[in-house]
């Protein structure tokens, strides 16, 4: 199969031109500080779930154990029991946090409508400041007349028994793929509602009204995960998880003036993965989200503010076991900044509140404020020079000041480049949120089916500071030669010290009186730290108009004297490549392949059935292939996709399931 | 014969060596005519199935329309399969889009080879509750045409493809079909549509 991914990028390879500049762009355009999916490369591979666009990424690794929930590290950061990446979408920070982090697919992110998607390292975002990255999405502005799209896919993961399911070669059926689905329609209502717009400054401006759903489904048959989740399903054999995401939402532009209003509810049923409790469980999920945000320019200045209101609830899956855990969040932000035209400097003050609604849990908590700024300066050698800094001021378990600052120094875009990017950030447990900071506050979770094993007597501050240095040179049209090939390297190297990591040290042990449940062993010890370091080696370059691969190599070290937070940072391996092929020979139609290699990973908190040795996810190799063909203009796409071709049957975590060979097929249709 | 991984691999980078040296030679009338057609097939070998089942004959019907290089097809194909002992009957429907290139032509006579993927439906007369009615799966296929022209826009088309199917012990199914095919030039709607 190897033989026939080298065959047909080679074949692509020797494809004839097509979009000569926009291939010269997307190789001159690479930035080691950033990585750009544009709408366009999402739409291509057919990507529907917010955490597979993140796997288009070099600088992203991580699982999903579930289906839905893609956890892992942006450019190195990120471990489990800190803060997680945080996402803008559209100039607003949106959470879809629960008691085991961020639910990447719960997030109210209108895939079938992004515009592009950034990924940053570390360091300052719109928001403030951030330990572990930042997703910054931007959907397609709203046009004059009405206009929809809808996305859709399903896939089949290969292996079923077919008609010998009725003979003694039956096995079971496998995984399905979906259905997904993402709609979004944008309706201008200058026409309909003149009345409104009669008045005031509206008049000048534009009014669009959002309507939006998500739907999808996660099928997990794989025989491990049905012993774990039998007893709790009640005989039921395939139990799937289920997407529900209506959203709504009122955009007002007038220029650069903008105000808008969203509004969603995601509800996912079934199945998450929950460490805490070692088994999947048999609950839903409902996330809320209230947001009223704009930029207004007066006077010179540019005005920004944001009232969002986030509401999450872990409740009972009716008819399985009456499971209630208990815990309903409800976070609110306010924050209002203050920006220089030609964005030179921006003062944000935010205000965080949350209202808890937790079985057991203790601790009352205020409205916790934080200040941040920025400034940027182009210094007469052409450096670009940044200076960030936040402040805040943490209320649990005592009053104290958590600061943060951030130097980011760029040369200007030559034939050679080179950042650096430095600085630290402390965080308080009640606004990460992690699961150490639940059971600290008394968190009087059920232990269905598993021992009571988990405990915390305190939550610490995460203390993190990041480093990250490249070093760029661009070669033929992309340093501007007029003609012929164009071709960037990065090289880039990044550390990562994270001290006050609220990660257990955890032991999950098969169980066979449980029917292969995980009983899970779990101490929260205090002041756990480490350091993560790494090497980033990238190179891409067009190999003639239409065509471009890129090759990312990646070396990533971890050094502890914690166990803790060496499994904290389990899932990340050693080695990292990745190479990926785009290629856009004709007119519509597009070609993509990725091929990802990574190293053996050791999973100490994991242990073998009836031993005491972690369990090791051998090295692997997945390739993914897609085609697109676009139709009658740009109205219709059809995409078909093959997911691990070289059909390497490991999974990416030992409780997740592994995956064969999948094939996807998908439409968009925008009207 | 079976057609394994590697023959698959060969056929795809012949073509694909090929596609290359045609790039000088991009065609300008793509999407410019469709060829469709219907016919009958059979399934001549089916291996893993040949204990419990077999096959009776089926229907194809296809459409094809050139590309900058060779010609994009796609191609839907019913066949049952009659059980041969306690087992229910089923009936697959393959749903498959592919790219051809034309080989060879003689006169009246042009030979095509091309590669494929789709899925397989399977519906299974199965009648146990609870009971699996349907499944699909992802197929391959490796095809060869050969067309001989009767009358300037139609002719007769013999087909062979050979199919593996990525159940969990795969199939690997040979079939031979024969149709009518009808070119014509794309209506502009169409053009439209698929341009």
């Amino acid at each position: 199969m190897l033989t026939a991914v080298l065959g047909t990028v080679l074949c692509l390879g020797a494809m004839r031109p097509a979009t000569a500049r926009q291939a010269v762009e997307e190789v001159r355009a690479q930035s080691p500080l950033e990585f750009t999916l544009s709408g366009e490369d999402l739409r291509k591979w057919g990507v529907i779930r917010f955490g597979d666009a993140l796997k288009l990424s070099p600088f992203f690794t991580g699982y999903s154990v579930d289906g839905f929930r893609t956890h892992g590290s942006l450019f190195g950061a990120g471990l489990a029991g800190g803060a997680e990446f945080r996402v803008m979408l559209d100039g607003a920070e949106v959470h879809a946090d629960f008691v085991d982090g961020l639910h990447s697919e719960m997030l109210p992110v209108p895939t079938s409508r992004i515009a592009r998607m950034v990924i940053r390292p570390p360091g300052p975002g719109p928001t403030g400041l951030a330990s572990s990255g930042w997703v910054i999405i931007e959907t397609i502005s709203p046009a004059a007349r009405p206009h929809a799209v809808l996305m859709a896919s399903a896939g089949n993961e290969v292996g079923d028994p077919g008609p010998l399911r009725y003979t003694d070669q039956s096995t079971p059926n496998v995984d399905r793929d979906g259905p997904s689905a993402d709609f979004e329609a944008v309706v201008p209502l200058s026409g309909l509602l003149p009345g409104i717009l009669r008045g005031g400054q509206a008049k000048d401006g534009t009014l669009h009204l959002r309507l939006g759903a998500r739907a999808d489904q996660a099928h997990l048959t794989e025989a491990g995960i049905l012993d774990r989740v039998y007893v709790l399903y009640d005989g039921v054999r395939k139990p799937r998880m289920t997407l529900i995401q209506p959203r709504l939402g009122l955009d007002w532009i007038r220029g650069e003036n903008q105000h808008r209003v969203r509004w969603s509810q995601t509800n996912l049923r079934d199945l998450p993965f929950l460490e805490v409790m070692g088994s999947e469980l048999p609950i839903s999920r409902q996330q809320q989200t209230i947001q009223a945000f704009g930029i207004e320019r007066r006077r010179g200045l540019r005005f920004g503010y944001s009232i969002s209101v986030f509401r999450a609830e872990m409740m009972e899956r009716a008819n399985r076991d009456q499971l209630d855990l208990g815990w309903t969040r409800t976070r609110s932000r306010l924050r209002a900044t203050v920006e220089s035209i030609d964005r030179e400097w921006l003062v944000g003050l935010s205000l965080l509140g949350q209202k808890l609604d937790v079985d057991g849990f203790g601790p009352s908590l205020g409205p916790v404020p934080k200040i941040d700024a920025r400034w940027d300066r182009q210094l007469d050698s052409g450096i670009h020079r940044t200076v960030s800094g936040q402040m805040v001021v943490g209320r649990y378990p005592g009053l104290r000041l958590l600061p943060g600052a951030y130097l980011n120094l760029e040369s200007n875009r030559s034939v050679w480049e080179w950042s650096l990017r430095v600085g630290f950030v402390a965080e308080s447990p009640e606004s990460t949120g992690p699961e150490a900071f639940w059971l600290a506050g008394g968190w009087d979770y059920p232990g269905v089916g598993a021992s009571r094993s988990a405990t915390a007597d305190a939550a610490s501050d995460i203390r993190t500071a990041t480093l990250d240095a490249s070093l760029g040179r661009s070669f033929g049209a992309a340093a501007g030669d007029s003609d012929g090939p164009a071709m960037t390297v990065h090289l880039q190297a990044f550390v990562r010290g994270h001290h006050g990591l609220n990660a257990p040290h955890a032991v999950f042990q098969p169980d066979s009186l449980f029917l292969a449940r995980y009983l899970a062993q779990r101490t929260f010890g205090e002041g756990i730290r480490g350091q993560t370091f790494g090497l980033h080696a990238s190179g891409s370059q067009s190999i003639g108009p239409g065509v471009v691969h890129r090759l990312d190599y990646t070396i990533t070290g971890k050094r502890s004297s914690d166990d803790a937070f060496i499994q904290a940072a389990s899932f990340l391996p050693e080695v990292q490549i990745r190479y990926a092929v785009n290629a856009e020979p004709f007119p519509r139609t597009f070609f993509g392949l990725i091929a990802r290699f990574q190293s053996e990973t050791v999973w100490e908190q994991y242990r073998l059935d009836g031993g005491d040795q972690p369990v090791r996810l051998p090295a692997r190799a997945v390739v993914d292939a897609t085609f697109s063909k676009q139709f009658a203009g740009s109205v219709l796409r059809i995409h078909l996709a093959l997911k691990n071709l070289t059909r390497g049957r490991i999974p990416a975590h030992p409780v997740a399931p592994s995956q064969d060979l999948t094939f996807v097929a998908g439409i968009r249709a925008s009207l | 014969m079976r057609l394994s991984h590697p023959v698959i691999v060969l056929i795809l980078c012949v073509l694909g060596t090929r596609m290359a040296t045609a790039q000088a030679q991009v065609s300008e009338t793509a999407y410019a005519t469709i060829v469709a057609g219907a016919g009958a097939s059979i399934t001549a070998d089916y291996v893993a199935l040949d204990e419990d089942w077999s096959p009776e004959a089926g229907a194809v019907v296809f459409a094809a329309t050139p590309f900058y290089v060779g010609r994009l097809n796609a191609q839907v194909r019913y066949q049952p399969f009659a059980a041969r002992s306690a087992v229910p009957s089923f009936r697959t429907f393959a749903v498959q889009v592919g790219w051809d290139r034309e080989l060879v032509s003689l006169g009246p006579l042009s030979a095509r080879a091309g590669a494929a993927i789709g899925t397989l439906r399977m519906s299974f007369d199965d009648r146990s509750e609870p009971g699996i009615r349907n499944e699909s799966e992802l197929l391959l296929a490796a095809s060869g045409k050969l067309l001989i022209r009767i009358r300037r826009n139609s002719g007769l088309q013999l087909g062979w493809t050979r199919e593996r199917v990525f159940t969990r012990v795969p199939l690997d199914l040979g079939h031979w079909s024969i149709s009518y095919a009808h070119t014509f030039r794309t209506p502009d709607w169409i053009s439209r549509i698929i341009e």
